[in-house]
């Protein structure tokens, strides 16, 4: 046998045992999320959260929300986060540095006056220009923080620094946010006897659904394919994916979109970072690394109730930059928190959750790629056993299908929000079609979002959106 | 056809193992997707159907109940009526199984909405149907699920005689039940929170929330002494009676709070000081300055100083000054707080005394 035969030989098992330990770890997972969503749903069966309005003894939330050139929503935005159900809330809308009209708009909307609040730098952030609170009675739990342009993580910060309260959720102000989603959301902190210091839950695609004054009211499946493929992603990462980290005690990502988080630990723990593109992951685990370091038992906690809807980029364009950034994110926060790989000492997060993200989270757009490479040398060279590829090639297309559907079926047995046949068929349609279509469209995005972090991009890139489908106005006759 | 498939399964068994390895695992592989998709769609349709059925069974529940649920609110049912409603009501029950649950879940949601002889009427409409055997029979179910529904009901429809039902689950092996078993006793129970004295789960913020619902639910005269609890050597339970202690403005226990803040743990701590202030307890002062001096924690002497600020005088400014120099950010604030509460016209010196000062004195951030 010649050395070449050799180095081939080893490097199809290699491909193969890669692909049948990613194949076994989203096996498991899924096992361990049905485990969870069931668990959690029965334990929930009879719970009330209404229950919790009004009493004096749930915790204080600061509900902080980021703002950068989002004049165009931004009223509705705020009015929406207001209206949320909750007795012991504020809103904190930091304007970062908003090149468009939203801080005019705001003081205009909300009679807001500047006010000497005094800010203590908890976290070092760029300076804030000034803190405004409404004359109007009606709008006391708003405070509206101006200041200098620094990103979303620096942003995030000041909502630290100029919040008192218990908890920060941490959300996009351009988000939907169900009006039940703080009650939902606080019931792991108020229930555990561990202390929890982080909690997530599911982000939806809200794409042609309909929005009323910032309200949810019907939930469609998106018209556009490109944004229904990312519903099946999406249900498959929330429902299959987090839940289960969620309940092997290694969740490494909640959402930017919406994430709650004890204060006083994520300020402990220095706050979100401003030089990484993932601070939603960062934060997470620089949070669980000081309880570690700290020897505090702790818990990061994730629910399965659809709490925040958000809009999906439609186009390609926009789709990539996003798929870009949140490649660089990845590698940014493994790079940063490397002395977690097969760690003992962090127990499920270094020696499972952490290898996991580098192994088939990162790396696996490099796997993909060699491997199209391999099949090319091995086609330009004649040498294709064509029969065992195409075995190989349907073996992973139906495990794929096979994955997606179980992802479907815990979202038939859980929340069921699409409702309709016609959707259920379309949803069919995209899980044959995405590991054609979709697939490798991401990961060449993630591919290129490495290279360009090699040639030194730290920027998010502009998202633009198309906006909320608006509920149609029925006239009287 | 049967030939097309001898063919299919002649060429599959010519490749060699490995191809029909993976070929075997496709195939099953997507079998079981079209499986799953196949389940999707029949639950669809089931749950469809279902719903249907049980809107239909509603409305028909709900007209019967809601009528006799607003006479019975304005004033007494004629007995012949109520015989009537009965007799239609089982009739529904007899039609299908399910309408049981139906006529079960309405039940409840309207007694949780309803006070007065409306709510007195569910209860009677309740034990004339049969619904409380019903009831009882789920806590002999081996799912837990249906046992923490019976144990809702029961207390939902305030049947007090069975109490001693609920005390069995008080020691289950399911956390669950055990705590749907306290929360129940709680609305039903003669001495509402007996069980604290036994008590070894930590009892949580989220069953506190609740039970201090059902608490403010009872005649005041059952809501019991919480000073017993201020020992106990369940941390959760001691801290849980020391907060129900200022809900429920008990004041003949400021004394023997004041003695609780020689206790070394500091959550329960915290919640006497917290307590002490909603009471307005002046008289305890003294004892806080005690606990000041010697405070380590900073929300301690946060607390502390709090207090102090609310319930203080003009003798305390001296001693918090000291902390307008204290290393934590948030000490100094709240010193700041404390002392243009105590006196209005104090007078900062640093730049950042004076910056918190305006901050505190901003009526828009108070």
């Amino acid at each position: 046998m010649s050395a070449w035969s050799i180095v081939v030989l080893v490097a199809e098992w290699l491909i193969f045992i890669y692909a049948l330990t990613i194949s076994a770890f989203y096996l498991v997972l899924a096992v361990f999320s049905i485990w969870a969503i069931r668990g959690h749903m029965k334990k929930n069966y009879f719970v009330d959260h209404r229950e919790l309005l009004g009493s004096p003894l749930v915790p204080s939330i600061s509900l902080i929300a980021p703002a950068y050139n989002e004049s165009l929503t931004i009223i509705d935005n705020v009015k929406s986060l207001l209206a949320i159900q909750y007795s012991n809330f504020e809103v904190l809308i930091v304007n970062d540095g908003s090149k468009d009209d939203s801080m005019e708009k705001m003081i205009q909307a909300f009679n807001l006056v500047k006010v000497p609040f005094h800010v203590v730098e908890k976290v070092k952030t760029k300076p804030v220009r000034g803190i405004y609170k409404s004359t109007n009675r009606a709008f006391k739990r708003l405070t509206i923080i101006d200041k200098e342009n620094g990103g979303k993580a620096d942003a995030l910060n000041v909502g630290l620094n100029v919040s008192d309260k218990r908890l920060v959720a941490c959300i996009d102000v351009d988000c939907i946010i169900e009006p039940d989603a703080l009650l939902k959301m606080v019931k792991p902190f108020m229930e555990e006897t561990d202390h929890v210091i982080a909690s997530g839950g599911v982000v939806r695609i809200a794409n042609s659904c309909e929005v009323e004054e910032g309200r949810l009211v019907k939930v469609n499946l998106p018209e556009n394919r490109l944004a229904r493929f990312q519903v099946l992603e999406y249900l498959r990462a929330f429902l299959l994916g987090r839940m289960a980290w969620s309940k092997m005690d290694g969740l490494l990502l909640i959402s930017g979109a919406f994430g709650m988080f004890d204060r006083e630990i994520a300020l402990a723990a220095g706050g979100y970072y401003t030089k990484t593109v993932g601070e939603d992951m960062e934060l997470v685990v620089r949070m669980r690394t000081y309880m570690v370091r700290h020897k505090r038992p702790y818990k990061v906690t994730y629910i399965p109730d659809p709490l925040c809807w958000t809009e999906a980029p439609a186009n390609n364009a926009i789709l990539s930059r996003q798929r870009n950034r949140w490649a660089r994110g990845t590698f940014e926060v493994l790079k940063l928190h490397r002395y977690l790989f097969f760690n003992p000492t962090y127990k499920v997060m270094g020696l499972i959750s952490y290898p996991f993200w580098f192994f088939f989270e990162w790396m696996a757009p490099f796997v993909e790629m060699l491997g199209l490479l391999y099949f090319l040398f091995l086609w330009i060279f004649g040498s294709i056993w064509w029969l065992n590829f195409l075995g190989l090639l349907t073996m992973v297309f139906c495990f794929a299908i096979f994955i997606s559907t179980f992802a479907l079926m815990a979202e038939e047995f859980s929340y069921f929000k699409y409702t309709s046949r016609k959707d259920t068929w379309k949803m069919l349609l995209t899980i044959l079609l995405e590991p054609f279509i979709y697939h490798p469209k991401t990961t060449f995005w993630s591919l290129k979002g490495n290279f360009d972090l090699i040639k030194g991009k730290h920027t998010w890139g502009e998202m633009t959106r198309e906006g909320f489908k608006k509920k149609p106005f029925i006239q009287s006759k | 056809m049967i030939d097309w498939i001898r063919d299919i399964v002649q060429l599959y068994l010519s490749w060699p193992a490995r191809i029909q390895i993976y070929f075997g695992v496709a195939a099953f592989l997507f079998f079981c997707g079209v499986l799953f998709a196949i389940i999707i769609s029949v639950s669809q349709f089931y749950k469809k159907s279902s719903r249907a059925t049980a809107a239909k069974y509603r409305d028909q529940v709900l007209y019967e109940l809601g009528i006799l649920v607003s006479h019975a609110s304005a004033g007494d049912i004629p007995e012949a009526a109520h015989q009537f409603k009965l007799t239609k009501l089982r009739e529904l029950m007899d039609k299908k199984s399910a309408v049981s649950n139906i006529i079960m879940a309405e039940m409840v949601t309207l007694k949780n909405n309803v006070l007065g002889e409306g709510a007195d009427y569910i209860i009677r409409m309740y034990i004339d149907l049969g619904l409380k055997e019903a009831s009882v029979r789920k806590l002999s179910s081996l799912r837990w699920k249906v046992v923490a529904q019976g144990l809702r009901e029961l207390e939902t429809m305030e049947q007090y005689d069975t109490q001693l039902l609920f005390i069995e689950f008080l020691q289950h092996s399911n956390g669950q039940l055990r705590k749907e078993a306290r929360k129940g006793l709680v609305s039903i129970a003669p001495n509402p929170l007996f069980f604290l004295d036994n008590l070894r789960d930590e009892l949580t913020d989220w069953e506190a929330v609740f039970m201090l619902k059902k608490l403010k639910l009872r005649d005041k005269s059952m809501v019991p002494d919480f000073s017993r609890w201020y020992d106990s050597p369940n941390m959760s339970v001691a801290v849980f009676a020391v907060r129900m202690t200022a809900h429920f403005g008990q004041f003949q226990n400021i004394d023997h709070l004041r003695s609780t803040l020689q206790s070394a743990r500091l959550a329960l701590l915290l919640e006497t000081i917290q307590s002490l202030k909603k009471l307005e307890a002046y008289t305890a002062a003294p004892d806080i300055i005690i606990v000041l001096n010697r405070a380590k924690s900073r929300r301690l002497i946060n607390a502390a100083l709090s207090f102090l600020g609310h319930l203080g005088d003009q003798d305390c400014i001296q001693m918090v000054e000291k902390y307008l120099h204290h290393e934590s950010h948030l000490v100094r604030f709240e010193a700041v707080k404390v002392l243009c509460q105590l006196s209005p016209s104090y007078r900062f010196t640093s730049p950042e005394t004076i910056s918190m000062s305006d901050h505190v004195k901003s009526p828009l951030l108070s």
